[in-house]
């Protein structure tokens, strides 16, 4: 399948604005500090950015509010779950901004936890689809919600420095949790290349085409070695300067661009054709 | 009376009957030559325009060294799914199987988002440049209503194409997929999609 670059860009901007969102959350639990409210004002940039492009992907954008018509399809959960997820946020972000209560800012937290990993949870699952068999495993699961904490952490650490607002706290411990991260998405993805060799020549061929190998190694090296390398320097020197937050931080992104490109690519069509086995007697074989 | 009549006999009989029914299809393999009749007669019945069908014919082989040679064709449309995985994964309700079984697009509803081409296992469904929405197969409909079968049907060269109610024992292609048990299979049965495109393999060739 041809890479759909408006919904390459769109889970990526989602899942940054939710992993932004989710660590500014899990950290305010663990660390007594003021919360920069303008890094929750860009992730609910970013997810509004995300939902914006995956209508311009749309046929008729203007009949976008159709979309919330059929609870049995994921596409429109995902529609349903993303106004809440907005709502949640933004009343959160008002929170940090206006000193709510903090009782309130506690409803803020539990709600935005709840949707926006519902919501990842969610856009996974829309691509497990039968009919292409590279998108059939829980695999993509995994690294969908892998890809939103290592983003999340990563754009947590780096977008303060490209934004000129104060440095966000708990660094280096979420330094160790992204090289995890950078760790467990490298198993997935080697987990999902052995996958593909396996249940489909064609996709795994699609793979192994020039491009798309090319794109394969840039996304290792992009998107886990170069911020593995930069956030192992953070963690040996004991502190997190702008360059490396912001090196690893887009490093990652981009790499993570690669992989969602490989993504489509591999997205090739069941074989429906029964083969016919010439060794047995012209039987026909079912794929 | 020949095999054309009585299909036309049994979609005039079931026209005018309120039972429900089920409209399906036996594409005879013994008898596709291959010559892509039915992709042409449905591109100028629906308008379809260049590079993408609702009809098309796969091509199997040849496999072999000769004189041990061997090939076949495989004509594929919509199969009409009972339980089609686009009507599930359509978020607008759009796509959707009417009375007689037929799974359908309203035209209104579509956004043009495809999530259906890619849930599609056949490959059934595409994208109209021009009008933005995604199309598919209807088995005309607007043919069938008034007791004619679809065009693909009509012009099939080789006679290879059987339409009809499939829950009217009496009807043609019913009674062919009595009489041929051991020749009918159904593409990609495992998914439980049952598909309502009946195949008659080739009488030299078996199912392994």
């Amino acid at each position: 399948m041809n890479p759909q670059y408006p919904l390459v860009f769109a889970t990526l901007l989602m899942r940054l604005g939710v992993g932004i969102s989710v660590t500014q959350i899990l950290v305010s639990f663990f660390v007594e500090a003021p919360v920069a409210w303008s890094l929750s004002l860009f992730s609910i940039g970013s997810l509004i950015s995300g939902v914006l492009l995956s209508a311009t992907h749309l046929g008729r954008p203007v009949r976008f509010m159709n979309s919330f018509s059929n609870l049995s399809s994921l596409l429109s959960w995902e529609a349903i779950l993303t106004p809440p997820l907005l709502i949640f946020m933004s009343f959160l972000s008002a929170g940090y901004y206006f000193n709510y209560p903090q009782i309130l800012i506690l409803i803020g937290k539990i709600g935005t936890l709840a949707f926006g990993v519902s919501l990842i949870y969610v856009t996974a699952k829309v691509y497990h689809l039968k009919a292409r068999p590279a998108w059939g495993t829980s695999l993509i699961v995994y690294e969908f919600f892998i890809s939103a904490l290592c983003m999340g952490i990563l754009g947590y650490l780096g977008i303060p420095q490209l934004m000129g607002v104060p440095v966000s706290p708990g660094g280096l411990f979420l330094i160790v949790l992204a090289m995890i991260g950078l760790v467990a998405e490298f198993v997935v993805g080697l987990y999902y290349r052995r996958y593909l060799r396996i249940v489909s020549a064609t996709a795994f061929e699609a793979l192994r085409e020039k491009a798309a190998s090319l794109q394969f190694y840039l996304w290792i090296i992009l998107g886990l070695g170069v911020p593995f390398v930069l956030s192992g320097v953070a963690l040996i020197i004991r502190e997190i300067p702008a360059f490396l937050s912001v090196a690893s931080f887009l490093s990652f992104f981009v790499g993570a661009l690669f992989w969602r490109i490989i993504f489509f690519k591999v997205a090739t069509p069941l074989k429906i054709t029964p083969t016919i086995d010439m060794a047995h007697d012209q039987r026909i074989v079912f794929p | 009376m020949n095999k054309r009549s009585v299909m036309v006999a049994d979609l005039e009989r079931g026209a005018g009957k309120v039972a429900k029914k089920k409209y399906g299809m036996v594409i005879d393999l013994e008898k596709c030559t291959g010559c892509r009749g039915c992709s042409v007669s449905c591109k100028n019945e629906h308008e379809i325009p260049p590079g993408v069908n609702f009809c098309w014919v796969y091509q199997e082989g040849p496999v072999g060294t000769y004189p041990k040679v061997s090939m076949y064709y495989l004509p594929r449309a919509c199969m009409q799914c009972s339980e089609p995985i686009c009507v599930k994964v359509c978020p607008t309700k759009a796509s959707y199987i009417n009375e007689d079984g037929i799974v359908l697009i309203d035209e209104d509803l579509c956004f043009g988002c495809q999530y259906c081409i890619w849930a599609c296992p056949y490959e059934a469904r595409f994208f109209h440049p021009g009008k933005k929405i995604v199309q598919k197969c209807n088995s005309c409909i607007h043919l069938v209503a008034m007791g004619k079968e679809p065009n693909c049907v009509v012009n099939c060269q080789g006679k290879a194409r059987f339409f009809g109610d499939l829950n009217d024992p009496e009807s043609q292609v019913s009674r062919m997929l009595d009489q041929n048990t051991d020749r009918v299979f159904r593409v990609k049965e495992e998914l439980k999609v049952d598909p309502q495109v009946y195949y008659l393999l080739a009488k030299k060739v078996k199912i392994k």
